[in-house]
């Protein structure tokens, strides 16, 4: 062993090996934070991308049942619209969530997509890792909620990633914890919106083919200042192939919960565990 | 006008129906410090400077900021502006509908005859009678309205004067007593809301720290629903509020 090196070596086993005991990196991806004056626009619109989003992470049977539910709702508003030409008294749908139930997955899922994130004096970006110079960067998954007022206030505008939990699930275990989560998913009182089991996939072309048909039939019918008219047109538009804005290991699941939910994590986190034993790799603002 | 009687109901008027004006109230019961809270919210109230996110509808994602405090409320989105003001017994709401365009602000007047009332973490004295009048800026009123507030009973009236107004009454009686963070609120409540010459019920239950109500949606063309139907709401006891509103429309509230 050279001199340099056995002083080194000595030095270490006295004081500590600095490379052992300095703390781990975090893992990205980050919220990168800027505190802006000028008002910029906002995000999270509803779109196309998050419509096929949505779908990717929910049950595959969602597909066919929106489609079904899309062409019923539709037929009823016409029949409601042309009385004189139906006998039967069918009722109109009387709300939104008739048209289209799985708005919660739909919200979140454009909240995933809509970095940056933008709110007055607050600009939030999701980034594979933080800039030099970045005033404030914070880790997504990172094992405490951060202190400080700005941190919340980011994970606040970017709520689908700032409280949502990274599991991890090996093998047989994986598969039986995704059904668990997807069918609670699907609960009206359940507290999940979204579960991922992979950052991107495709959609099966023949649902999405007689699911755009429908929601493009439906904006004919519908009145055009109806509410969730973006959604429908989101619908009749959205692409195949869907995709996270970040990388999912193999053995792990992506859980967002419910927007409506968000003052009940406790719950969210008693719908995870129910589900199944997994490691929580992370979450946000807990 | 709609617009302010929405507001006002989802920012935690279940009670009041379309006489939405009270919201603006001041309080006696509310404020940092206080003892509103209930075990399960640690005393902390509503008061704050709160953002806003909601299930997003439009091309625009509208985010809102509401600054609720013990003599005020204020919301301010791209869209629209809400405040609410009181001086002595009066309450001054003002709703600029259009913003920049004070010709389309439409004013809520809402006079108090203080009565005993604890609406716990909700910063605003609600407590006793009101005489109101919801009427343009340019002057005239559109509807005038009567509301009282009491631990047991919660009825209100509107009377339209213009065509822009409508008329409706409400009733809501208590059922059960609870321990609440909403004080007075807390328990099962009985909601009654006659419009048009039919009256449809929706039953609401006031928690620790959350508030549920029958199910159902107004906005949708539902025929036995209520306004206050299809409402949830969630504290978390610290900075958080969340819920659902028409029993669709979701929403969460982050203190800054």
């Amino acid at each position: 062993m050279p001199r340099r090196g056995a002083a080194a070596f000595v030095q270490c086993v006295a004081l500590g090996c600095a490379t052992h005991h300095a703390p781990p990196v975090p893992a990205g991806p980050f919220l990168a934070i800027e505190q802006r004056t000028a008002p910029l626009p906002a995000s999270s619109a509803p779109n196309a991308a998050a419509v096929s989003l949505a779908f990717g992470a929910l049950p595959p049977e969602t597909l066919g049942r929106v489609h079904r539910h899309l062409a019923e709702a539709t037929t009823r508003a016409v029949r409601r619209a042309l009385p004189a030409l139906f006998l039967d008294d069918e009722p109109a749908p009387s709300s939104y969530a008739d048209v289209l139930p799985d708005i919660p997955a739909l919200t979140a899922a454009a909240n995933l997509l809509g970095s940056p994130w933008n709110a007055e004096g607050i600009s939030v970006a999701l980034v594979p890792r933080c800039a030099p110079n970045a005033s404030t960067c914070i880790p997504l998954f990172a094992p405490e909620e951060p202190a400080d007022a700005l941190g919340r206030r980011a994970r606040a505008l970017a709520w689908a990633f700032g409280h949502a939990a990274l599991l991890r699930a090996p093998g047989d275990a994986r598969a039986r914890l995704l059904e668990e989560l997807r069918r609670a998913a699907l609960r009206s009182s359940g507290t999940i919106a979204l579960v991922f089991d992979a950052d991107h996939g495709t959609l099966d072309d023949a649902e999405l083919g007689g699911l755009e048909a429908d929601a493009r039939r439906a904006l004919a019918h519908w009145p055009a200042d109806a509410p969730g008219q973006a959604w429908l047109g989101a619908l009749a538009a959205a692409p195949g192939a869907w995709r996270l804005p970040f990388a999912l290991g193999p053995d792990e699941l992506f859980v967002v919960p419910r927007l409506s939910a968000l003052a009940r994590l406790r719950d969210f986190d008693a719908e995870l565990a129910r589900a199944g034993n997994s490691e929580r790799l992370g979450s946000a603002a807990r | 006008m709609k617009q302010v009687v929405w507001w006002a109901l989802a920012l935690g008027g279940l009670f009041v129906g379309g006489c939405s004006n009270d919201k603006g109230g001041t309080g006696n019961q509310g404020g940092s410090g206080n003892t509103a809270g209930s075990p399960g919210t640690s005393g902390k109230t509503l008061a704050g400077t709160w953002d806003l996110t909601t299930t997003p509808l439009e091309g625009d994602v509208v985010m809102t900021t509401v600054v609720l405090g013990q003599d005020s409320l204020a919301i301010t989105s791209p869209d629209f502006n809400l405040t609410a003001t009181r001086s002595g017994d009066t309450v001054t709401y003002t709703d600029e509908q259009t913003v920049n365009i004070p010709a389309d602000d439409v004013l809520l007047t809402a006079k108090q005859s203080a009565g005993s009332f604890n609406a716990g973490i909700v910063p605003f004295d609600l407590g006793g009678s009101w005489m109101i009048t919801i009427a343009p800026a340019s002057g005239g009123s559109v509807m005038t309205c009567t509301l009282s507030v009491g631990a047991s009973e919660i009825d209100g009236s509107c009377r339209k004067v213009t065509d822009d107004g409508f008329d409706f009454d409400f009733t809501t009686a208590k059922q059960t007593s609870a321990v609440s963070s909403f004080g007075d609120l807390g328990g099962t409540w009985l909601h009654t809301w006659t419009q048009n010459g039919s009256a449809n019920t929706c039953a609401l239950d006031f928690g620790d720290a959350s508030i549920k109500t029958c199910p159902g949606t107004l906005a949708g063309g539902g025929s036995s629903a209520t306004p206050v139907s299809g409402i949830t709401f969630d504290f978390d006891g610290a900075d958080t509020v969340s819920g659902t509103l028409q029993g669709w429309a979701e929403f969460s509230a982050t203190r800054r």
